[in-house]
């Protein structure tokens, strides 16, 4: 997803000299060209994540359209009254890219890890949240940045290898009778060897806020599933408005909430937190069948 | 005494300043007079040109808002009932600004530190699309505290923004919890073109901001917080008290005397 994204605006820009790209000093080696052959619309503006926000604001105000590129918890911890007031209070077109949202850089530490960017940035009036699964859904919602009000791209590592035809309010790529799953973004990739097996109705989502509760209580179910790359309880309580005054169980399949303090490759993390393919199949069963 | 342009108008906004803090039991008096001289000769000179406001002030210190509405108000951009409605459920107007360019709000601000970043936003803007737009954006001196502040100072220097002037309103309303000592020797390093103003002098603040070098232009508006009430002044409740009674509006309005 990180080389879609400087082609993406590379492209785009040819057409459209209204994008403003502003690194916070991350990424800059990738968008070369751009600052090659676009230097007017690109500024690697420096390690202030907070003017940043602030400062693309101004920009938006003035009729350009920025993206704000850095590492997810850079600007979503540190800046987030400026996302809050200056983006989202005022509903400015502004489209912030982050990379290394969950564990990506499970190495460095849970100082450079995000894992709440999805649960705190929901709480927030009149953005929109996009988690696309692979870099083909990723050029699919890039090409929404001309639309009005803040928006959060969430880039992984970790994509899913199905070929989806996405739709904003969700999509159901299987159907069943035994249960619900709401799987978010790349989180497919640990049900995608296996979810034609599974006897459940799977719905899948990129787009994250808004939701579209209508569509979702559609297929309601008793036993309903979130299957997530991001902190559990990020967003359930979203997804559940969509059944109130109905019974179900809800089982959350995601990052526990806590910090992750071991190091190494972000897979060694996933087995530990037992999110490996095989073990999500079993979570899955367990709890379809404990029932 | 200073010998402004209009002292007797400036004595009667005060006046309505106080009476909409009454009303809606919310503002800040004491921040709002403080700056009112500068907003005085923005509104009159720097910010609107043949009626029509030009989209470039910033009000970063948010709490002074009634202020702005206030000199609106006296050169009747916005109405009484609207002025006096200030705060009030459905009011436009409120004890923060928030931006509605309806109401000559360019940026919703409060929230300390956030309008000079914004500003130099909208100047970069303006310099890449070449338009000859200048931006005006007054904060507190103690919202100087703000890492912000620094930050977009080297932003401006490094991008050479020219087209922006900062307003410091130097009150040294907590100058004894967290000083800021001499502020133009620590602004000094990121501008050539700083001004120690009185900031209650209309002639020196419209000269200072008339002034044009290629450096962003800092000015430092020396003034007193509450400044024309005595009581005002002198006690430091006021920073967000409001009378409680007409009988209490009266008795501060006739105590301010410039």
């Amino acid at each position: 997803m990180r080389t879609v994204f400087p082609k993406f605006i590379l492209n785009q820009i040819k057409k459209d000299k209204k994008i403003f790209v502003l690194l916070g000093d991350i990424g800059v080696h990738s968008f070369k060209d751009v600052f090659e052959k676009y230097k007017k619309n690109i500024l690697n503006v420096g390690i202030l994540e907070q003017s940043m926000i602030s400062f693309a604001s101004g920009l938006a105000m003035e009729n350009r359209i920025p993206f704000v590129h850095t590492i997810a918890p850079f600007i979503v911890n540190r800046a987030f009254e400026q996302i809050k007031i200056d983006l989202c209070y005022q509903n400015l077109n502004v489209n912030l890219v982050t990379v290394g949202g969950s564990l990506d850089y499970a190495a460095l530490g849970s100082t450079h890890h995000c894992p709440e960017d999805i649960g705190i940035l929901s709480k927030l009036p009149n953005i929109k949240i996009y988690c696309p699964g692979n870099q083909i859904e990723l050029t699919k919602l890039l090409d929404y940045y001309k639309l009005p009000g803040p928006k959060y791209f969430r880039l992984s590592n970790y994509t899913h290898n199905l070929s989806i035809n996405t739709s904003n309010n969700g999509t159901l790529i299987k159907k069943g009778k035994k249960g619900l799953i709401i799987v978010i973004g790349p989180a497919l990739r640990f049900i995608e060897r296996y979810y034609e097996d599974l006897d459940v109705n799977i719905f899948y989502i990129n787009v994250v806020k808004p939701l579209n509760n209508e569509m979702l209580s559609k297929y309601y179910h008793k036993n309903i599933i979130i299957l997530q790359d991001f902190y559990n309880n990020s967003i359930s309580g979203e997804i559940v408005s969509a059944f109130k005054n109905k019974d179900f169980r809800l089982c959350e399949i995601g990052l526990p909430n806590k910090f992750f303090l071991n190091y190494g490759d972000s897979n060694l993390h996933y087995n530990s937190l037992k999110l490996s393919s095989q073990a999500v199949k079993k979570k899955i069963y367990n709890f379809l069948n404990s029932y | 005494m200073i010998n402004n342009y209009n002292m007797k108008k400036i004595i009667l906004t005060k006046k309505k300043i106080i009476y909409a803090a009454f009303l809606s039991q919310e503002g800040h008096i004491a921040s709002s007079f403080s700056v009112l001289n500068i907003l005085n000769i923005l509104v009159k000179y720097f910010i609107f040109k043949n009626k029509k406001y030009l989209n470039n002030f910033i009000m970063s210190k948010g709490h002074a808002a009634l202020g702005y509405y206030a000199i609106l108000n006296q050169e009747k951009y916005i109405n009484d009932k609207i002025f006096n409605d200030f705060a009030s459920f459905d009011s436009p107007l409120g004890g923060h600004p928030k931006r509605d360019l309806k109401y000559f709000i360019s940026s919703s601000t409060g929230s300390l530190g956030h309008g000079f970043p914004i500003a130099a936003g909208m100047a970069f803007a303006n310099k890449i699309t070449k338009k000859k737009k200048h931006f005006y954006v007054l904060m507190g001196d103690q919202e100087c505290n703000e890492g912000t502040l620094w930050e977009t100072l080297l932003l401006c220097n490094h991008h050479k923004l020219n087209n922006i002037t900062l307003i410091i309103d130097r009150n040294y309303s907590r100058e004894t919890d967290l000083s800021l000592g001499d502020l133009k020797k620590k602004l000094k390093p990121f501008s050539n073109n700083i001004y120690v103003i009185n900031g209650h002098n209309e002639m020196q603040i419209k000269k200072s901001l008339k002034k044009f070098s290629g450096d962003l232009k800092i000015i430092i508006a020396n003034t007193v917080k509450g400044y024309g009430s005595k009581i005002i002044e002198k006690d430091n409740i006021w920073h967000h008290k409001f009378p409680k009674s007409k009988k209490e509006c009266e008795l501060l309005s006739q105590t301010i005397l410039h």
